[in-house]
């Protein structure tokens, strides 16, 4: 039921789980590249914060005041992360989405170092694409049991640019297979490929993530091994 | 008697609280159980809507399947938790949390806001409640353990301090 962590014994990575099982036969060397090449889509070098120097620490959401919304970098987060139709919230959830819950979740979201990406602007129950920049690495990731909810998650690490030390956790991915609730393996998407260069890896929306509305995954940010504000990584 | 005065104390409460409900929750009279996101995203919205110091009101129900010890309280709990200490969106004392008769089907906590009905969440059976943020244990950073622990105290009983061993002489 809980997630399975690839051994440093292991020595391959299955990354769509055909053969000897995905994760449980997982390399600790992240041996295995989602992608061919890391392509820039940003350039800019990360800055993160430290404990309680700004308003938007995720290590300390406690000590933050309200920051505003950012719809530009909302929409690109989007881009680079989704298929067609995909909307992304980093502050404030979009009005169509599990319609009459609060808009304002900046500490599930940015005050955490995540995002989240939804089916479409109203969190509809439809397929579209989940995709993440070239270059990832799959580090870890399986079907974990949430107080008697089966959920899923895949965590990728970045080794070059423009993404160096960047990991990113996906929870609530659709498009998989395998497990208690299909959400074992990552499915094979052939590589295929968004407007933004970024490589296929499933759909938006998985075990966990789904309910009328508001279908999403939840996308965990982090730089040199910290929570970092998805905004700082993909929108400097 | 004494369930009589308490039944009274709790009408008083929601009446007296202020009709500060913002957002209609639509309310299902046969509630499924959802998921972690949903809770989460429902409380917040109980506590926005219900202001800083509006009163939140929780009741928990046990449902058909539920036999577990504590159950109804350990979600309870972990309800009111979420927006005290994990949160630290709204002081205790803004929120009642009671637990109420058995129920058909799944069990249940009833939030009310400003008096009124404001959702239902369904719980899977001898379930806890699902919230935090809905990550897996592995994912946990040093803060993030903490604070589950605050959540399901129950979980992470505190270890008796080890008897120190007297100084031996060599």
């Amino acid at each position: 039921m809980s997630a399975v962590r690839p051994s440093p014994e292991d020595s391959s990575v299955d990354l769509h789980g055909s053969g000897g099982g995905a994760l449980t036969s997982g390399s600790w060397k992240m041996d295995e590249t989602v992608a061919d090449s890391a392509q820039s889509t940003t350039s800019e070098s990360i800055v993160t914060t430290t404990p309680g120097e700004t308003t938007s620490d995720p290590q300390n959401p406690g000590q933050t005041r309200q920051p505003p919304t950012d719809p530009q970098c909302d929409a690109r987060i989007a881009a680079i992360f989704g298929g067609q139709g995909a909307v992304a919230a980093t502050v404030d959830e979009p009005p169509g989405v599990n319609a009459g819950a609060a808009r304002y979740r900046y500490d599930h979201l940015a005050g955490q170092g995540v995002f989240h990406i939804y089916t479409d602007a109203n969190g509809s129950d439809k397929v579209t694409g989940l995709f993440i920049p070239p270059g990832g690495r799959l580090v870890s990731g399986g079907e974990y049991n949430n107080h008697g909810d089966t959920e899923n998650y895949f965590r990728f690490s970045y080794t070059s640019r423009p993404y160096k030390g960047v990991q990113i956790s996906l929870l609530h991915v659709g498009g998989t297979h395998g497990g208690e609730v299909d959400g074992q393996y990552l499915g094979n998407f052939h590589r295929e490929k968004n407007a933004m260069g970024s490589v296929r890896i499933g759909n938006i929306a998985g075990p966990g993530g789904e309910g009328e509305g508001y279908n999403h995954t939840h996308v965990k940010v982090y730089f040199n091994g910290r929570l970092t504000d998805p905004r700082k990584v993909f929108c400097k | 008697m004494s369930r009589s005065i308490f039944s009274f104390a709790l009408l008083v409460l929601c009446l007296t609280s202020a009709a500060r409900l913002t957002t209609a929750q639509v309310v299902t009279p046969n509630p499924k159980p959802t998921n972690c996101e949903n809770h989460i995203a429902v409380l917040e919205a109980a506590n926005h809507d219900a202001g800083k110091d509006g009163l939140i009101i929780l009741i928990g129900r046990l449902g058909r399947g539920d036999n577990k010890p504590d159950l109804n309280r350990h979600r309870l709990q972990s309800a009111r938790a979420y927006l005290t200490d994990y949160l630290s969106a709204r002081s205790t004392n803004t929120i009642v949390i009671a637990e109420g008769e058995k129920v058909e089907g799944y069990g249940r906590i009833e939030i009310y806001v400003g008096g009124k009905l404001y959702y239902v969440f369904a719980i899977k059976a001898n379930a806890d409640l699902a919230v935090g943020s809905c990550e897996p244990a592995d994912l946990d950073d040093a803060r993030q353990r903490e604070l589950r622990k605050k959540l399901y105290p129950w979980l992470y009983p505190k270890q008796p301090r080890k008897a120190r061993k007297p100084a031996t002489k060599r």
